[in-house]
């Protein structure tokens, strides 16, 4: 065991990630664009990181693997920031995770706070999305190690586990979380077989022989599916904020909430179950706990905005390492992000850092970059997403459709593609409307062939 | 007692995991190929999920209902987006960006003035940064054809 922590020639790449970053200036201006495109899109209403990232998907085709996957993560944690914005100003949270940010953000806003509550929700952002990213980085030796002991049998058991947990913590229940997990199971089904190269349920259609497409899944579940969901549920309402009157922010308290909250996401990021929800949760109770005026919660207490907006970036940061080194995706978007991995040609797994030592320790660089990135755009723009996010839905829902119409023509060069993807935003809003969550099928979905693979490979040894 | 759109309400999740299992298991491979596991295997368990979950899936809670006007709305986004894609081979994407945008915005409440100037500011923008900085095929359609020197 102590070996696992002694051993650093994990740490033999830092030089060549290094030396990719700063070689390339292009590399520090497309995280720059992917932090401010995730913003935007983040912060437009009714829309979470998920339809960031699958609006802006199809430019991983485009570029080289470190840019390509640099790009998503900064569009990811600029939407993740995005969603603290809607959240603080209007009440409206882009998904789930920012729910605890909005018990607090929004009373400090409708007190006349908002810029002092966006730039700390800025702050706590960039203290939990850089720990986690330096957390990651220690973890790497041990994580790597550890994954190397496990075969086809274990990689398949660890695949089907983080299946089960994500389906037993969605929020819909056990039981809709594994139908869901099924239903993405069946939808990966089509096309060729990949262990035996066998085309199976494609019923004569050439357009199925290629399987369903995952940029048409996620630009259909996640753009078109929340569009929907929001013009039926009345995405568009709003309610009126206060402006900024500036008085001194609680420093210590909030910042001390700030670095619980990191530790706290870390360790729920590693694990596959609703990582960022339970931790901006948790965070929450905990301050609430540790406070000394708890009547405050909820009226507006700083910590409760700190503490939760840290452990939900950290949350999002610690998931990167489950994906780079056990090729385990723990959400939705690390689940796209696997398949974009998988466009580039980078495989993830136990050996990445030593096999790509560039890309790997690259992207935790760019990782690093974003976060001051995001710092920078989120203090120095804060009075431009407060207008962005009161632009008119009207305005957003025509432009928003098209882009993901030519998002999945362009992703999957095909007009099949954004037919299927018209057809699983209708199939993402039947299914909310029953009360199941999609994130279990799009997670199946990606996560279903290399389970196949696995489970075949252990049945075909031991036969 | 029911009501029929109750009962369609209540079922209509069921009857959809019932219908893939189904298919799935009948168009399927066969699951052993030479007495190994074969590529009909995996369809199989897949299809076995499925069944169970269509009969143990929980009636959903009541949804609430949205009103005639955003029903009309996601109607229209639907249909938008369809003859998007049906007029984007023959028309091209110009061409099909400003008719759908133009039906998608009149859909959405736009003024005459905004639905006019929202696709044409998309088109602007696909043009600008999918065709000529990305460089993406998009279909070009009639309008090459009827451009002068063509």
């Amino acid at each position: 065991m102590e070996e696992l922590f002694t051993d650093m020639t994990a740490f033999s790449g830092v030089w060549a990630g290094l030396s990719s970053v700063f070689s390339s200036p292009e590399l520090w201006l497309l995280v720059l664009v992917g932090v401010f495109l995730g913003m935007t899109v983040g912060v437009l209403p009714g829309f979470g990181p998920p339809a960031a990232m699958a609006l802006l998907f199809p430019l991983v085709y485009v570029l080289e693997p470190l840019a390509g996957i640099s790009l998503l993560a900064g569009i990811f944690y600029g939407a993740k920031y995005g969603g603290a914005v809607t959240s603080i100003l209007m009440g409206i949270p882009g998904e789930a995770d920012a729910v605890a940010t909005l018990f607090e953000g929004h009373p400090l806003a409708r007190s006349g706070r908002a810029k002092e509550a966006l730039a700390a929700a800025t702050l706590a952002s960039f203290i939990g999305g850089t720990a986690a990213t330096l957390g990651m980085v220690l973890l790497a030796p041990v994580l790597s190690r550890a994954a190397l002991f496990f075969g086809p049998s274990g990689r398949a058991a660890i695949m089907a586990g983080a299946l089960f947990l994500v389906a037993f913590t969605s929020p819909g229940g056990v039981r809709r979380g594994l139908a869901m997990v099924f239903l993405g199971l069946a939808l990966a089904l089509p096309g060729m077989d990949p262990v035996y190269g066998a085309s199976r349920l494609t019923f004569g259609s050439w357009q199925l022989s290629g399987g369903v497409e995952l940029t048409s899944l996620l630009l259909g579940i996640f753009g078109i599916g929340d569009l929907l969901d929001a013009l039926l549920g009345g995405g568009s309402a709003r309610k009126d904020t206060a402006e900024a009157d500036v008085t001194p922010v609680c420093l210590r308290s909030a910042g001390m909430a700030a670095l619980r909250g990191s530790v706290l996401g870390f360790a729920t990021g590693l694990v596959p179950c609703g990582a960022g929800v339970t931790a901006s949760f948790a965070s929450h109770a905990l301050e609430k706990r540790l406070s000394r005026h708890p009547e405050r919660f909820g009226k507006g207490a700083w910590e409760g905005l700190t503490g939760p907006e840290a452990s939900n970036n950290a949350a999002a940061m610690a998931s990167f390492a489950p994906l780079l080194l056990l090729g385990l995706p723990t959400n939705p978007i690390m689940a796209a992000l696997l398949g974009a991995l998988t466009i580039v040609g980078v495989v993830p797994g136990p050996s990445l850092p030593q096999e790509s030592p560039a890309f790997y320790w690259g992207l935790i660089f760019c990782l690093l970059m974003g976060n001051l990135f995001l710092l920078g755009l989120g203090l120095g723009l804060a009075g431009f997403w407060a207008r962005l996010a009161r632009l008119p839905f009207r305005l957003l829902w025509p432009a928003i459709l098209l882009f993901c119409l030519v998002g999945s023509y362009v992703g999957a060069d095909g007009i099949s593609s954004p037919v299927q993807c018209l057809f699983f935003g209708a199939l993402s809003v039947f299914l909310k409307r029953q009360g199941c969550s999609p994130a279990p099928l799009v997670l199946a979905f990606v996560l279903g062939p290399r389970l196949e693979t696995h489970l075949l490979q252990t049945l075909l040894s031991g036969w | 007692m029911l009501s029929p759109s109750d009962l369609i309400r209540r079922h209509t999740l069921r009857a959809l995991f019932l219908l893939v299992g189904i298919l799935v298991l009948t168009a399927c491979p066969p699951a052993f190929s030479g007495g190994l596991p074969g590529p009909g295997l995996w369809p199989r368990v897949t299809a076995g999920g499925l069944l169970a979950c269509a009969l143990l899936l929980p009636a959903p809670k009541k949804a609430e209902k949205a009103d005639r006007a955003r029903k009309r709305e996601a109607f229209i986004l639907l249909a938008s987006g369809l003859l998007w894609t049906a007029l984007l081979v023959p028309a091209g994407w110009a061409a099909a960006t400003l008719l759908a945008g133009f039906i998608a915005c009149r859909g959405a409440g736009c003024s005459l003035k905004e639905c006019v100037l929202l696709p044409v500011l998309l088109c602007l923008l696909l043009e600008v940064g999918v065709v000529h900085l990305l460089e993406w095929p998009l279909p070009e359609g009639l309008l090459p054809t009827l451009l002068p020197g063509n």
